[in-house]
């Protein structure tokens, strides 16, 4: 298995761990269907990128991955904002370690934090759309 | 001399339909002979995500509501199958006879 979907692996088996979390998918891109319950996790693949090298075939390869929480906001703005604190923050500490289970050459992470609630318009406005971007770092050997 | 009326025109249109509109902090209020427009479906991209919803115009006629009701931005809409939407804008129309209400659908509800 690629080590790109061992991380998508490892952190839905991460987001699992949280107590009452919504159903976590992972997909292709940050796609929400029409058939889908809410709320929602989405898991997505960004940009892998090549990192620093050293000698004897090392490299450093960079994943980045997206997590998306969506669910129903319908208007209310008062409501359900310190659950998704709650639910944000789990998440980030779930991520935000230096080592990822079932993707063993990971050593490390960097995380960055969209805004708490993504401003929506149009058809979305119904929307609570919040995410987050978690680049795990990979030390792997190339081939020569 | 012919009198122009148009404070009644949903006796023109055939599948008026109830809805229940509630303003918010409000109590829902049933008002019949409501005629929908056509529908705008499509996704839209939010923050990097494509989610699904449906754009609706209601014509509320007067005639049909309280004297003193007003709709207000982001009251709910109920229409005759149960789908929710929220209001995105009010418009006074036709010699302030109807009111023109856009409102969007809940999210999760899908399309139609």
């Amino acid at each position: 298995m690629s080590v790109f979907y061992q991380i998508l692996d490892g952190v839905r088996d991460r987001l699992a761990l949280i107590p009452s979390v919504p159903t976590i998918v992972i997909r292709k891109r940050p796609i929400l269907l029409q058939e889908d319950t809410l709320p929602l996790i989405i898991i997505s693949p960004g940009q892998d990128s090549i990192g620093d090298e050293a000698f004897n075939n090392t490299v450093v390869y960079n994943y980045s991955v997206e997590v998306s929480i969506i669910q129903a906001g319908n208007r209310v703005y008062e409501a359900d904002v310190a659950t998704l604190f709650d639910l944000r923050e789990n998440i980030r500490n779930q991520l935000f370690q230096p080592l990822l289970g079932g993707a063993v050459t990971v050593y490390d992470c960097q995380l960055e934090t969209n805004p708490a609630f993504e401003v929506v318009s149009g058809q979305a406005s119904n929307y609570d759309i919040s995410g987050m971007v978690i680049t795990y770092k990979s030390v792997e050997t190339r081939i020569s | 001399m012919l009198t122009l009326d148009i404070s009644n025109d949903f006796n023109y249109f055939d599948n008026t339909e109830t809805i229940t509109i509630q303003n918010k902090n409000d109590n829902p209020l049933v008002i019949d002979n409501v005629k929908r427009n056509a529908a705008v479906m499509g996704v839209d991209d939010g923050g990097g995500n494509v989610v699904y919803g449906a754009a609706i115009e209601f014509q509320i006629w007067k005639n049909c509501a309280p004297v003193d009701f007003v709709p207000k931005l982001n009251a709910k809409i109920t229409d005759q199958f149960g789908k929710n939407y929220r209001v995105d804008t009010v418009e006074d129309m036709c010699w302030r006879t109807k009111w023109s209400v856009k409102a969007t659908s809940d999210a999760g509800e899908g399309l139609n």
